[in-house]
């Protein structure tokens, strides 16, 4: 079995019940938007290849339950993220509100070095706003994070945020091999051009 | 051009005219002669008359001027004529005298007595004697002049009196011409032609006449004739007008019936009908003048004609058609005029038969339709009915074939056409009418009928297609969780809606669940909805069969031999469950097989579909319960249809619980598409590859969610016992044949020990998964077993028990008995390849070539043990 890629990043979508995360995965994976409200049960996946720098990236992209019910299913997801979306609801004050306690569930959760992102979904709602885009640039730059409004229904910013997200891992990851192949530290660096790729991705998500 | 030529003309009149008054009468001849050889004879007669009034005025006023002379010289003429009578009796007595005188000379001679005097006094009265005569022979001449005269004057006033007629008869001829009564003008003409003119065919004036009488012929049949094409021209615009009375007739007939039926009491039929006839304001608009005078047959007709058809015809006058007729028939040119006639309608026909090409898109277009093929079978029939023999029985029949056809045909093309079932309704309804109205003008009409079944089924597929918009609709809104009940006003309206009932649920404080989704109230609901409107179809044939004297057309069609009393409910109740089977099996069914196989429906999605279609599959006997109450039909009944419903639920839910599985296997496989083993690995990592530890968290928390109910209020649907069952046992399948196809891959040219034993630790992980329970229910080691082929393989091989394998071959007390010898042979040839490779290091270890040498055996002890065992 040939492998078909090069690096593969775990990402994760977190959020309150209802604000998308679901949608937006399927924006991403499928390039379609669903109106229907289905509320997660549990914990899904979906799968998408993507290119940065010539490299082959496989998104493993984990959508978790907002439902407070699932919460032990859901964290246990937090440790193998790479990299975690926080996603709230524009229309919705209290999704935005939440978005400290999902941070305090990624700090005690999630591996240290996670890269995060905010997501204000829905915003083609206009008319409904309850989170102004400030609010959330601000919160944002609070904790040193990452922000973009989106929406999954009218196909805004979703490929920016994932693609935003893989590449803050991807330089992340190189900085780290950089700094093991400076320190002359042995361990499995490059031997060939091939397994060196699968090494680097074994040593980052065993981290 | 014409202006100053008539002038000319009238000059030239007024000459002859004065001409006429101012010679003798005997001169006139060639005066009035010039007259008949010129064209304008007709004014000039125009002329005359007007000027013969003056004349008449004039002497009128002349005799009343002279009239006491003239009386005085009337009593001169009588006395004078007294004088004369005495005058006449003194001249006979003179003549007597004489005779007596001439015997007394006789007597005198005969005596011999002569005598001077005598002889004197005898020349004396000889003189005398001739003078009186005198007087006498002039009178005589005169009264021989007067005998002359009056013989003259009798004749001539004989020859007058022949000739008079004539003229009457030409004048009256010319009469009936201007007044456009041209079928007596004709009769005239022949009278005068047959009866008069030969008497009197000598005179000048009468060959004129002669001449003349083709000419008028002509004449007249040219104007009846573009009476006729005004009145087909008249008939063609008012056609749809005719067919819209006709039917309003039959429509207000058909309503008084359905009262009459109701009451059969009051009155009769044929009494209702006039009624109706005075009832409908319609505008007879019997605008002929002349339909009187015209003809005695049409009179005698029309009588009948009442008494069978209201009066959709009286919109018509349909005189010119009869004049036309009778004119042609006398003339000897009926057969022309039939073929004429016959022709044109044809044509019309066919321009009526030919539909609107938007027809389909309001029922007026069918309306109009309809309309104009009534009128023209209307006029047909009164044609048929008053004329003898204008249009038969053969061609209206040939011209109702061809309607019939042309309309069914248009008809079917049309109503394909039409995606609403309120218009294919009306639709239904206005074909019922157009059958009805032309049924009473007595036209075969079950052809209709027939096509009305194909409009039934029109109707079906319409309804169909929209209730599958309906309820892929409701599939689509839906939220596939369980209904959320507040309190007790919601419960009572969601079971309002769907019959449910649990005694559990019931107990259950608020708030509480239902296990259904919304889409569950909703499609039954909507089923019902289906089967009202079902109903509405049918209801209204159902009448209108228990109307029809021949027999209800969807007994006919339906059960052809039923005959029972309650039969009409039992088809109505057949056709019903027939379509709401239909709706079952083929709309249903198919809205929720898309919603099963949609690519990105999820787990959620399914098990909410399996516990949705399980309570549908309970409520298809309370649909039958439905149908039965709206039908009266008991479902013991023998023809009653059973409803399929529980087939579709079950369909549906077996396609969800496969769906599950195969959802479950895919995801299984895009975790494989992580897989990553490095088969040249010389050490096995210290535990189960990530992908495998992920893919295990995932079906374990997967199945937790979906079999363990965490039993809080926002519970969500979980798979049952045995779907779950099924689901891990097939996940579990899956991923062992996924994992050893994975092993065997021919890709996989080379591989290590250290590599099968970080893939021994993978398949741990999943059978340490298959014994952790994931799913309550499974007897002892049974989820296990899914992984025996790889277990035992893998123990072959990292035991090295080639011994035991070999030895206990085909035993059923087999160590290894799932250990295929092919497969053991591929596996021991990767590892055998590895050897080759690392040849260097293998020459200075003994343990290596020992090995090395034990793989060759082994190999080839299996090779051996397959040829015996394939051969």
């Amino acid at each position: 079995m040939a492998k078909t890629y090069d690096y593969l990043f775990k990402l994760l979508l977190i959020g309150d019940s209802g604000v998308g995360k679901t949608c937006l995965l399927f924006r991403f994976s499928e390039d379609a938007f669903n109106t229907t409200f289905i509320s997660t049960i549990g914990i899904d996946f979906k799968i998408r290849t993507i290119e940065l720098d010539g490299k082959k990236i496989k998104l493993q992209i984990w959508d978790t339950a907002g439902q407070e019910r699932f919460r032990t299913i859901t964290t246990a997801y937090y440790r193998g993220a790479m990299g975690i979306m926080l996603v709230y609801d524009i229309t919705n004050e209290k999704s935005f509100d939440n978005i400290k306690n999902w941070i305090r569930n990624i700090e005690e959760h999630a591996s240290s070095d996670v890269e995060r992102m905010i997501l204000g979904n829905k915003c083609d709602m206009n008319e409904k706003r309850q989170v102004s885009k400030e609010k959330g640039e601000k919160l944002a730059i609070d904790y040193g994070i990452k922000f973009l409004e989106t929406s999954a229904k009218s196909s805004i910013n979703v490929e920016e945020a994932f693609f935003t997200l893989a590449r803050d891992i991807m330089t992340k990851l190189n900085r780290k091999m950089n700094d093991n192949s400076s320190s002359g530290a042995g361990g499995p660096v490059k031997i060939t051009e091939n397994r060196s790729k699968k090494s680097s991705f074994f040593r980052c998500t065993l981290l | 051009m014409a202006e100053p030529g008539s002038l000319e003309a009238a000059a030239e009149h007024e000459r002859i005219l004065r001409e006429i008054e101012s010679t003798d009468t005997a001169c006139i001849g060639p005066t009035l002669r010039s007259v008949y050889d010129g064209e304008e004879h007709g004014r000039f007669m125009e002329k005359l008359e007007a000027r013969i009034r003056n004349h008449d005025r004039e002497i009128e006023k002349m005799c009343n001027f002279h009239y006491q002379g003239f009386v005085d010289s009337i009593t001169e003429l009588l006395k004078v004529r007294g004088e004369a009578q005495k005058l006449k009796a003194d001249a006979f007595q003179g003549r007597i005298e004489v005779l007596n005188g001439t015997m007394l000379y006789g007597e005198l001679s005969l005596l011999h007595v002569p005598s001077l005097q005598c002889k004197n006094q005898v020349t004396d009265t000889n003189r005398k004697l001739q003078n009186e005569g005198k007087e006498l022979i002039i009178a005589m001449e005169e009264l021989k002049q007067c005998r002359l005269q009056q013989r003259n004057i009798s004749t001539t006033v004989d020859k007058l009196m022949l000739c008079l007629p004539v003229l009457e008869m030409y004048s009256k001829l010319r009469e009936q011409m201007k007044s456009k009564r041209h079928y007596p003008a004709l009769k005239t003409l022949e009278h005068l032609e047959h009866t008069y003119l030969p008497q009197v065919s000598h005179y000048r004036f009468c060959r004129v006449m002669v001449d003349n009488i083709p000419k008028l012929r002509e004449e007249i049949k040219e104007v009846s004739m573009s009476d006729l094409k005004d009145f087909l021209e008249s008939i063609r615009k008012h056609s749809d007008k005719i067919g819209e009375t006709a039917m309003k007739q039959a429509q207000q007939q058909r309503n008084l019936d359905n009262i009459v039926s109701q009451h059969p009491r009051i009155g009769g039929g044929k009494k209702s009908k006039k009624e109706v006839c005075a009832g409908s304001d319609l505008e007879v608009k019997n605008t002929s003048p002349m339909s009187e005078q015209d003809s005695g047959i049409l009179d005698v007709e029309d009588e009948e004609e009442d008494e069978e058809v209201p009066g959709a015809q009286d919109l018509v006058d349909f005189s010119p058609v009869h004049r036309c007729l009778h004119i042609y028939s006398v003339l000897g040119a009926r057969e022309t005029f039939e073929n004429y006639y016959r022709k044109q309608r044809r044509k019309q026909a066919r321009l009526v038969l030919q539909p609107p090409s938007n027809m389909h898109e309001t029922l007026d277009g069918y309306r109009k339709y309809f309309n104009q093929i009534v009128g023209f079978f209307v006029v047909e029939d009164h044609i048929l009915h008053t004329t003898q023999g204008l249009v038969n029985r053969a061609y209206i029949d040939e011209l109702w074939e061809l309607a019939l056809s042309k309309t069914i045909a248009a008809l079917r093309t049309h109503s394909s056409y039409c995606s609403d079932p309120n218009l294919v309704l009306d639709l239904k309804n206005l074909i019922v009418l157009f059958a009805d109205t032309l049924q009473g003008y007595g036209f075969p009409v079950n052809q209709l009928f027939d096509m009305l079944l194909e409009i039934r089924d029109q109707y079906s597929e319409t309804l169909l297609k929209k209730w599958s918009g309906v309820f892929r609709n409701i599939l689509d809104s839906d939220n596939y969780s369980p209904i959320p009940v507040a309190n007790e006003e919601i419960y009572k309206k969601i079971v309002g809606q769907f019959p449910f009932q649990d005694a559990e649920l019931e107990k259950q404080p608020f708030p509480k669940k239902f296990p259904f989704s919304e889409f569950v109230p909703k499609v039954y609901s909507q089923i019902k909805e289906f089967i009202y409107a079902c109903l509405k179809f049918s209801e209204d044939l159902h009448l209108r069969s228990q109307q029809r004297a021949g027999g209800s057309f969807l007994l006919r069609l339906l059960l052809p031999l039923q005959d029972l009393p309650s039969s009409r409910s039992t088809e109505v109740d057949d056709m019903i469950r027939k379509s709401t089977n239909l709706l079952l099996t083929r709309t249903l069914s198919n809205c929720l097989q898309t919603v099963i196989k949609r690519r990105n429906i999820g787990l959620t999605e399914l098990v909410q579909i399996i516990i949705n279609t399980t309570h549908l599959e309970k409520s298809c006997r309370f649909l039958e319960e439905f149908i039965t109450n709206i039908t009266n039909v008991l479902p013991e009944t023998v023809h009653t249809t059973k409803l399929y419903g529980t087939t579709t639920f079950k369909d549906a839910r077996h396609a969800a619980e496969e769906e599950i599985y195969t959802n479950l296997n895919q995801k299984i496989d895009q975790f494989l598409q992580l897989v990553d083993y490095d088969w040249m690995a010389a050490e096995p990592g210290s535990r189960a590859s990530d992908y495998l530890i992920d893919l295990i968290a995932f079906l374990r928390s997967t199945f937790a969610v979906f079999t363990h109910l965490p039993g809080d209020v926002d519970a969500h649907s979980t798979m049952s016992g045995k779907v779950a069952q099924t689901a891990c046992m097939s996940a579990c399948k899956h991923l062992s044949t996924s994992l050893m196809q994975l092993l065997l891959e021919v890709e996989v040219r080379q591989l290590t020990l250290g590599a099968l034993q970080q893939f021994n630790l993978d398949v741990e992980e999943c059978e340490q998964f298959a014994r952790s329970g994931p799913v309550p229910g499974f007897q002892g080691d049974t989820l296990q077993l899914a992984f025996i082929d790889l277990r035992q393989l893998l123990d072959l091989f990292l035991h090295w028990d080639w011994s035991t394998y070999l030895a206990d071959y085909g035993q059923p007390t087999c160590k290894y008995l799932r250990v295929n010898p092919t497969t053991a042979l591929t596996l021991l040839e990767k590892m055998k390849d590895t050897s080759r490779k690392n040849n260097v290091f293998a020459q200075f270890r003994k343990n290596e070539r020992d090995k090395q040498k034990l793989i060759d055996t082994v190999a080839k002890q299996l090779r051996s043990l397959i040829n015996s065992h394939h051969l």
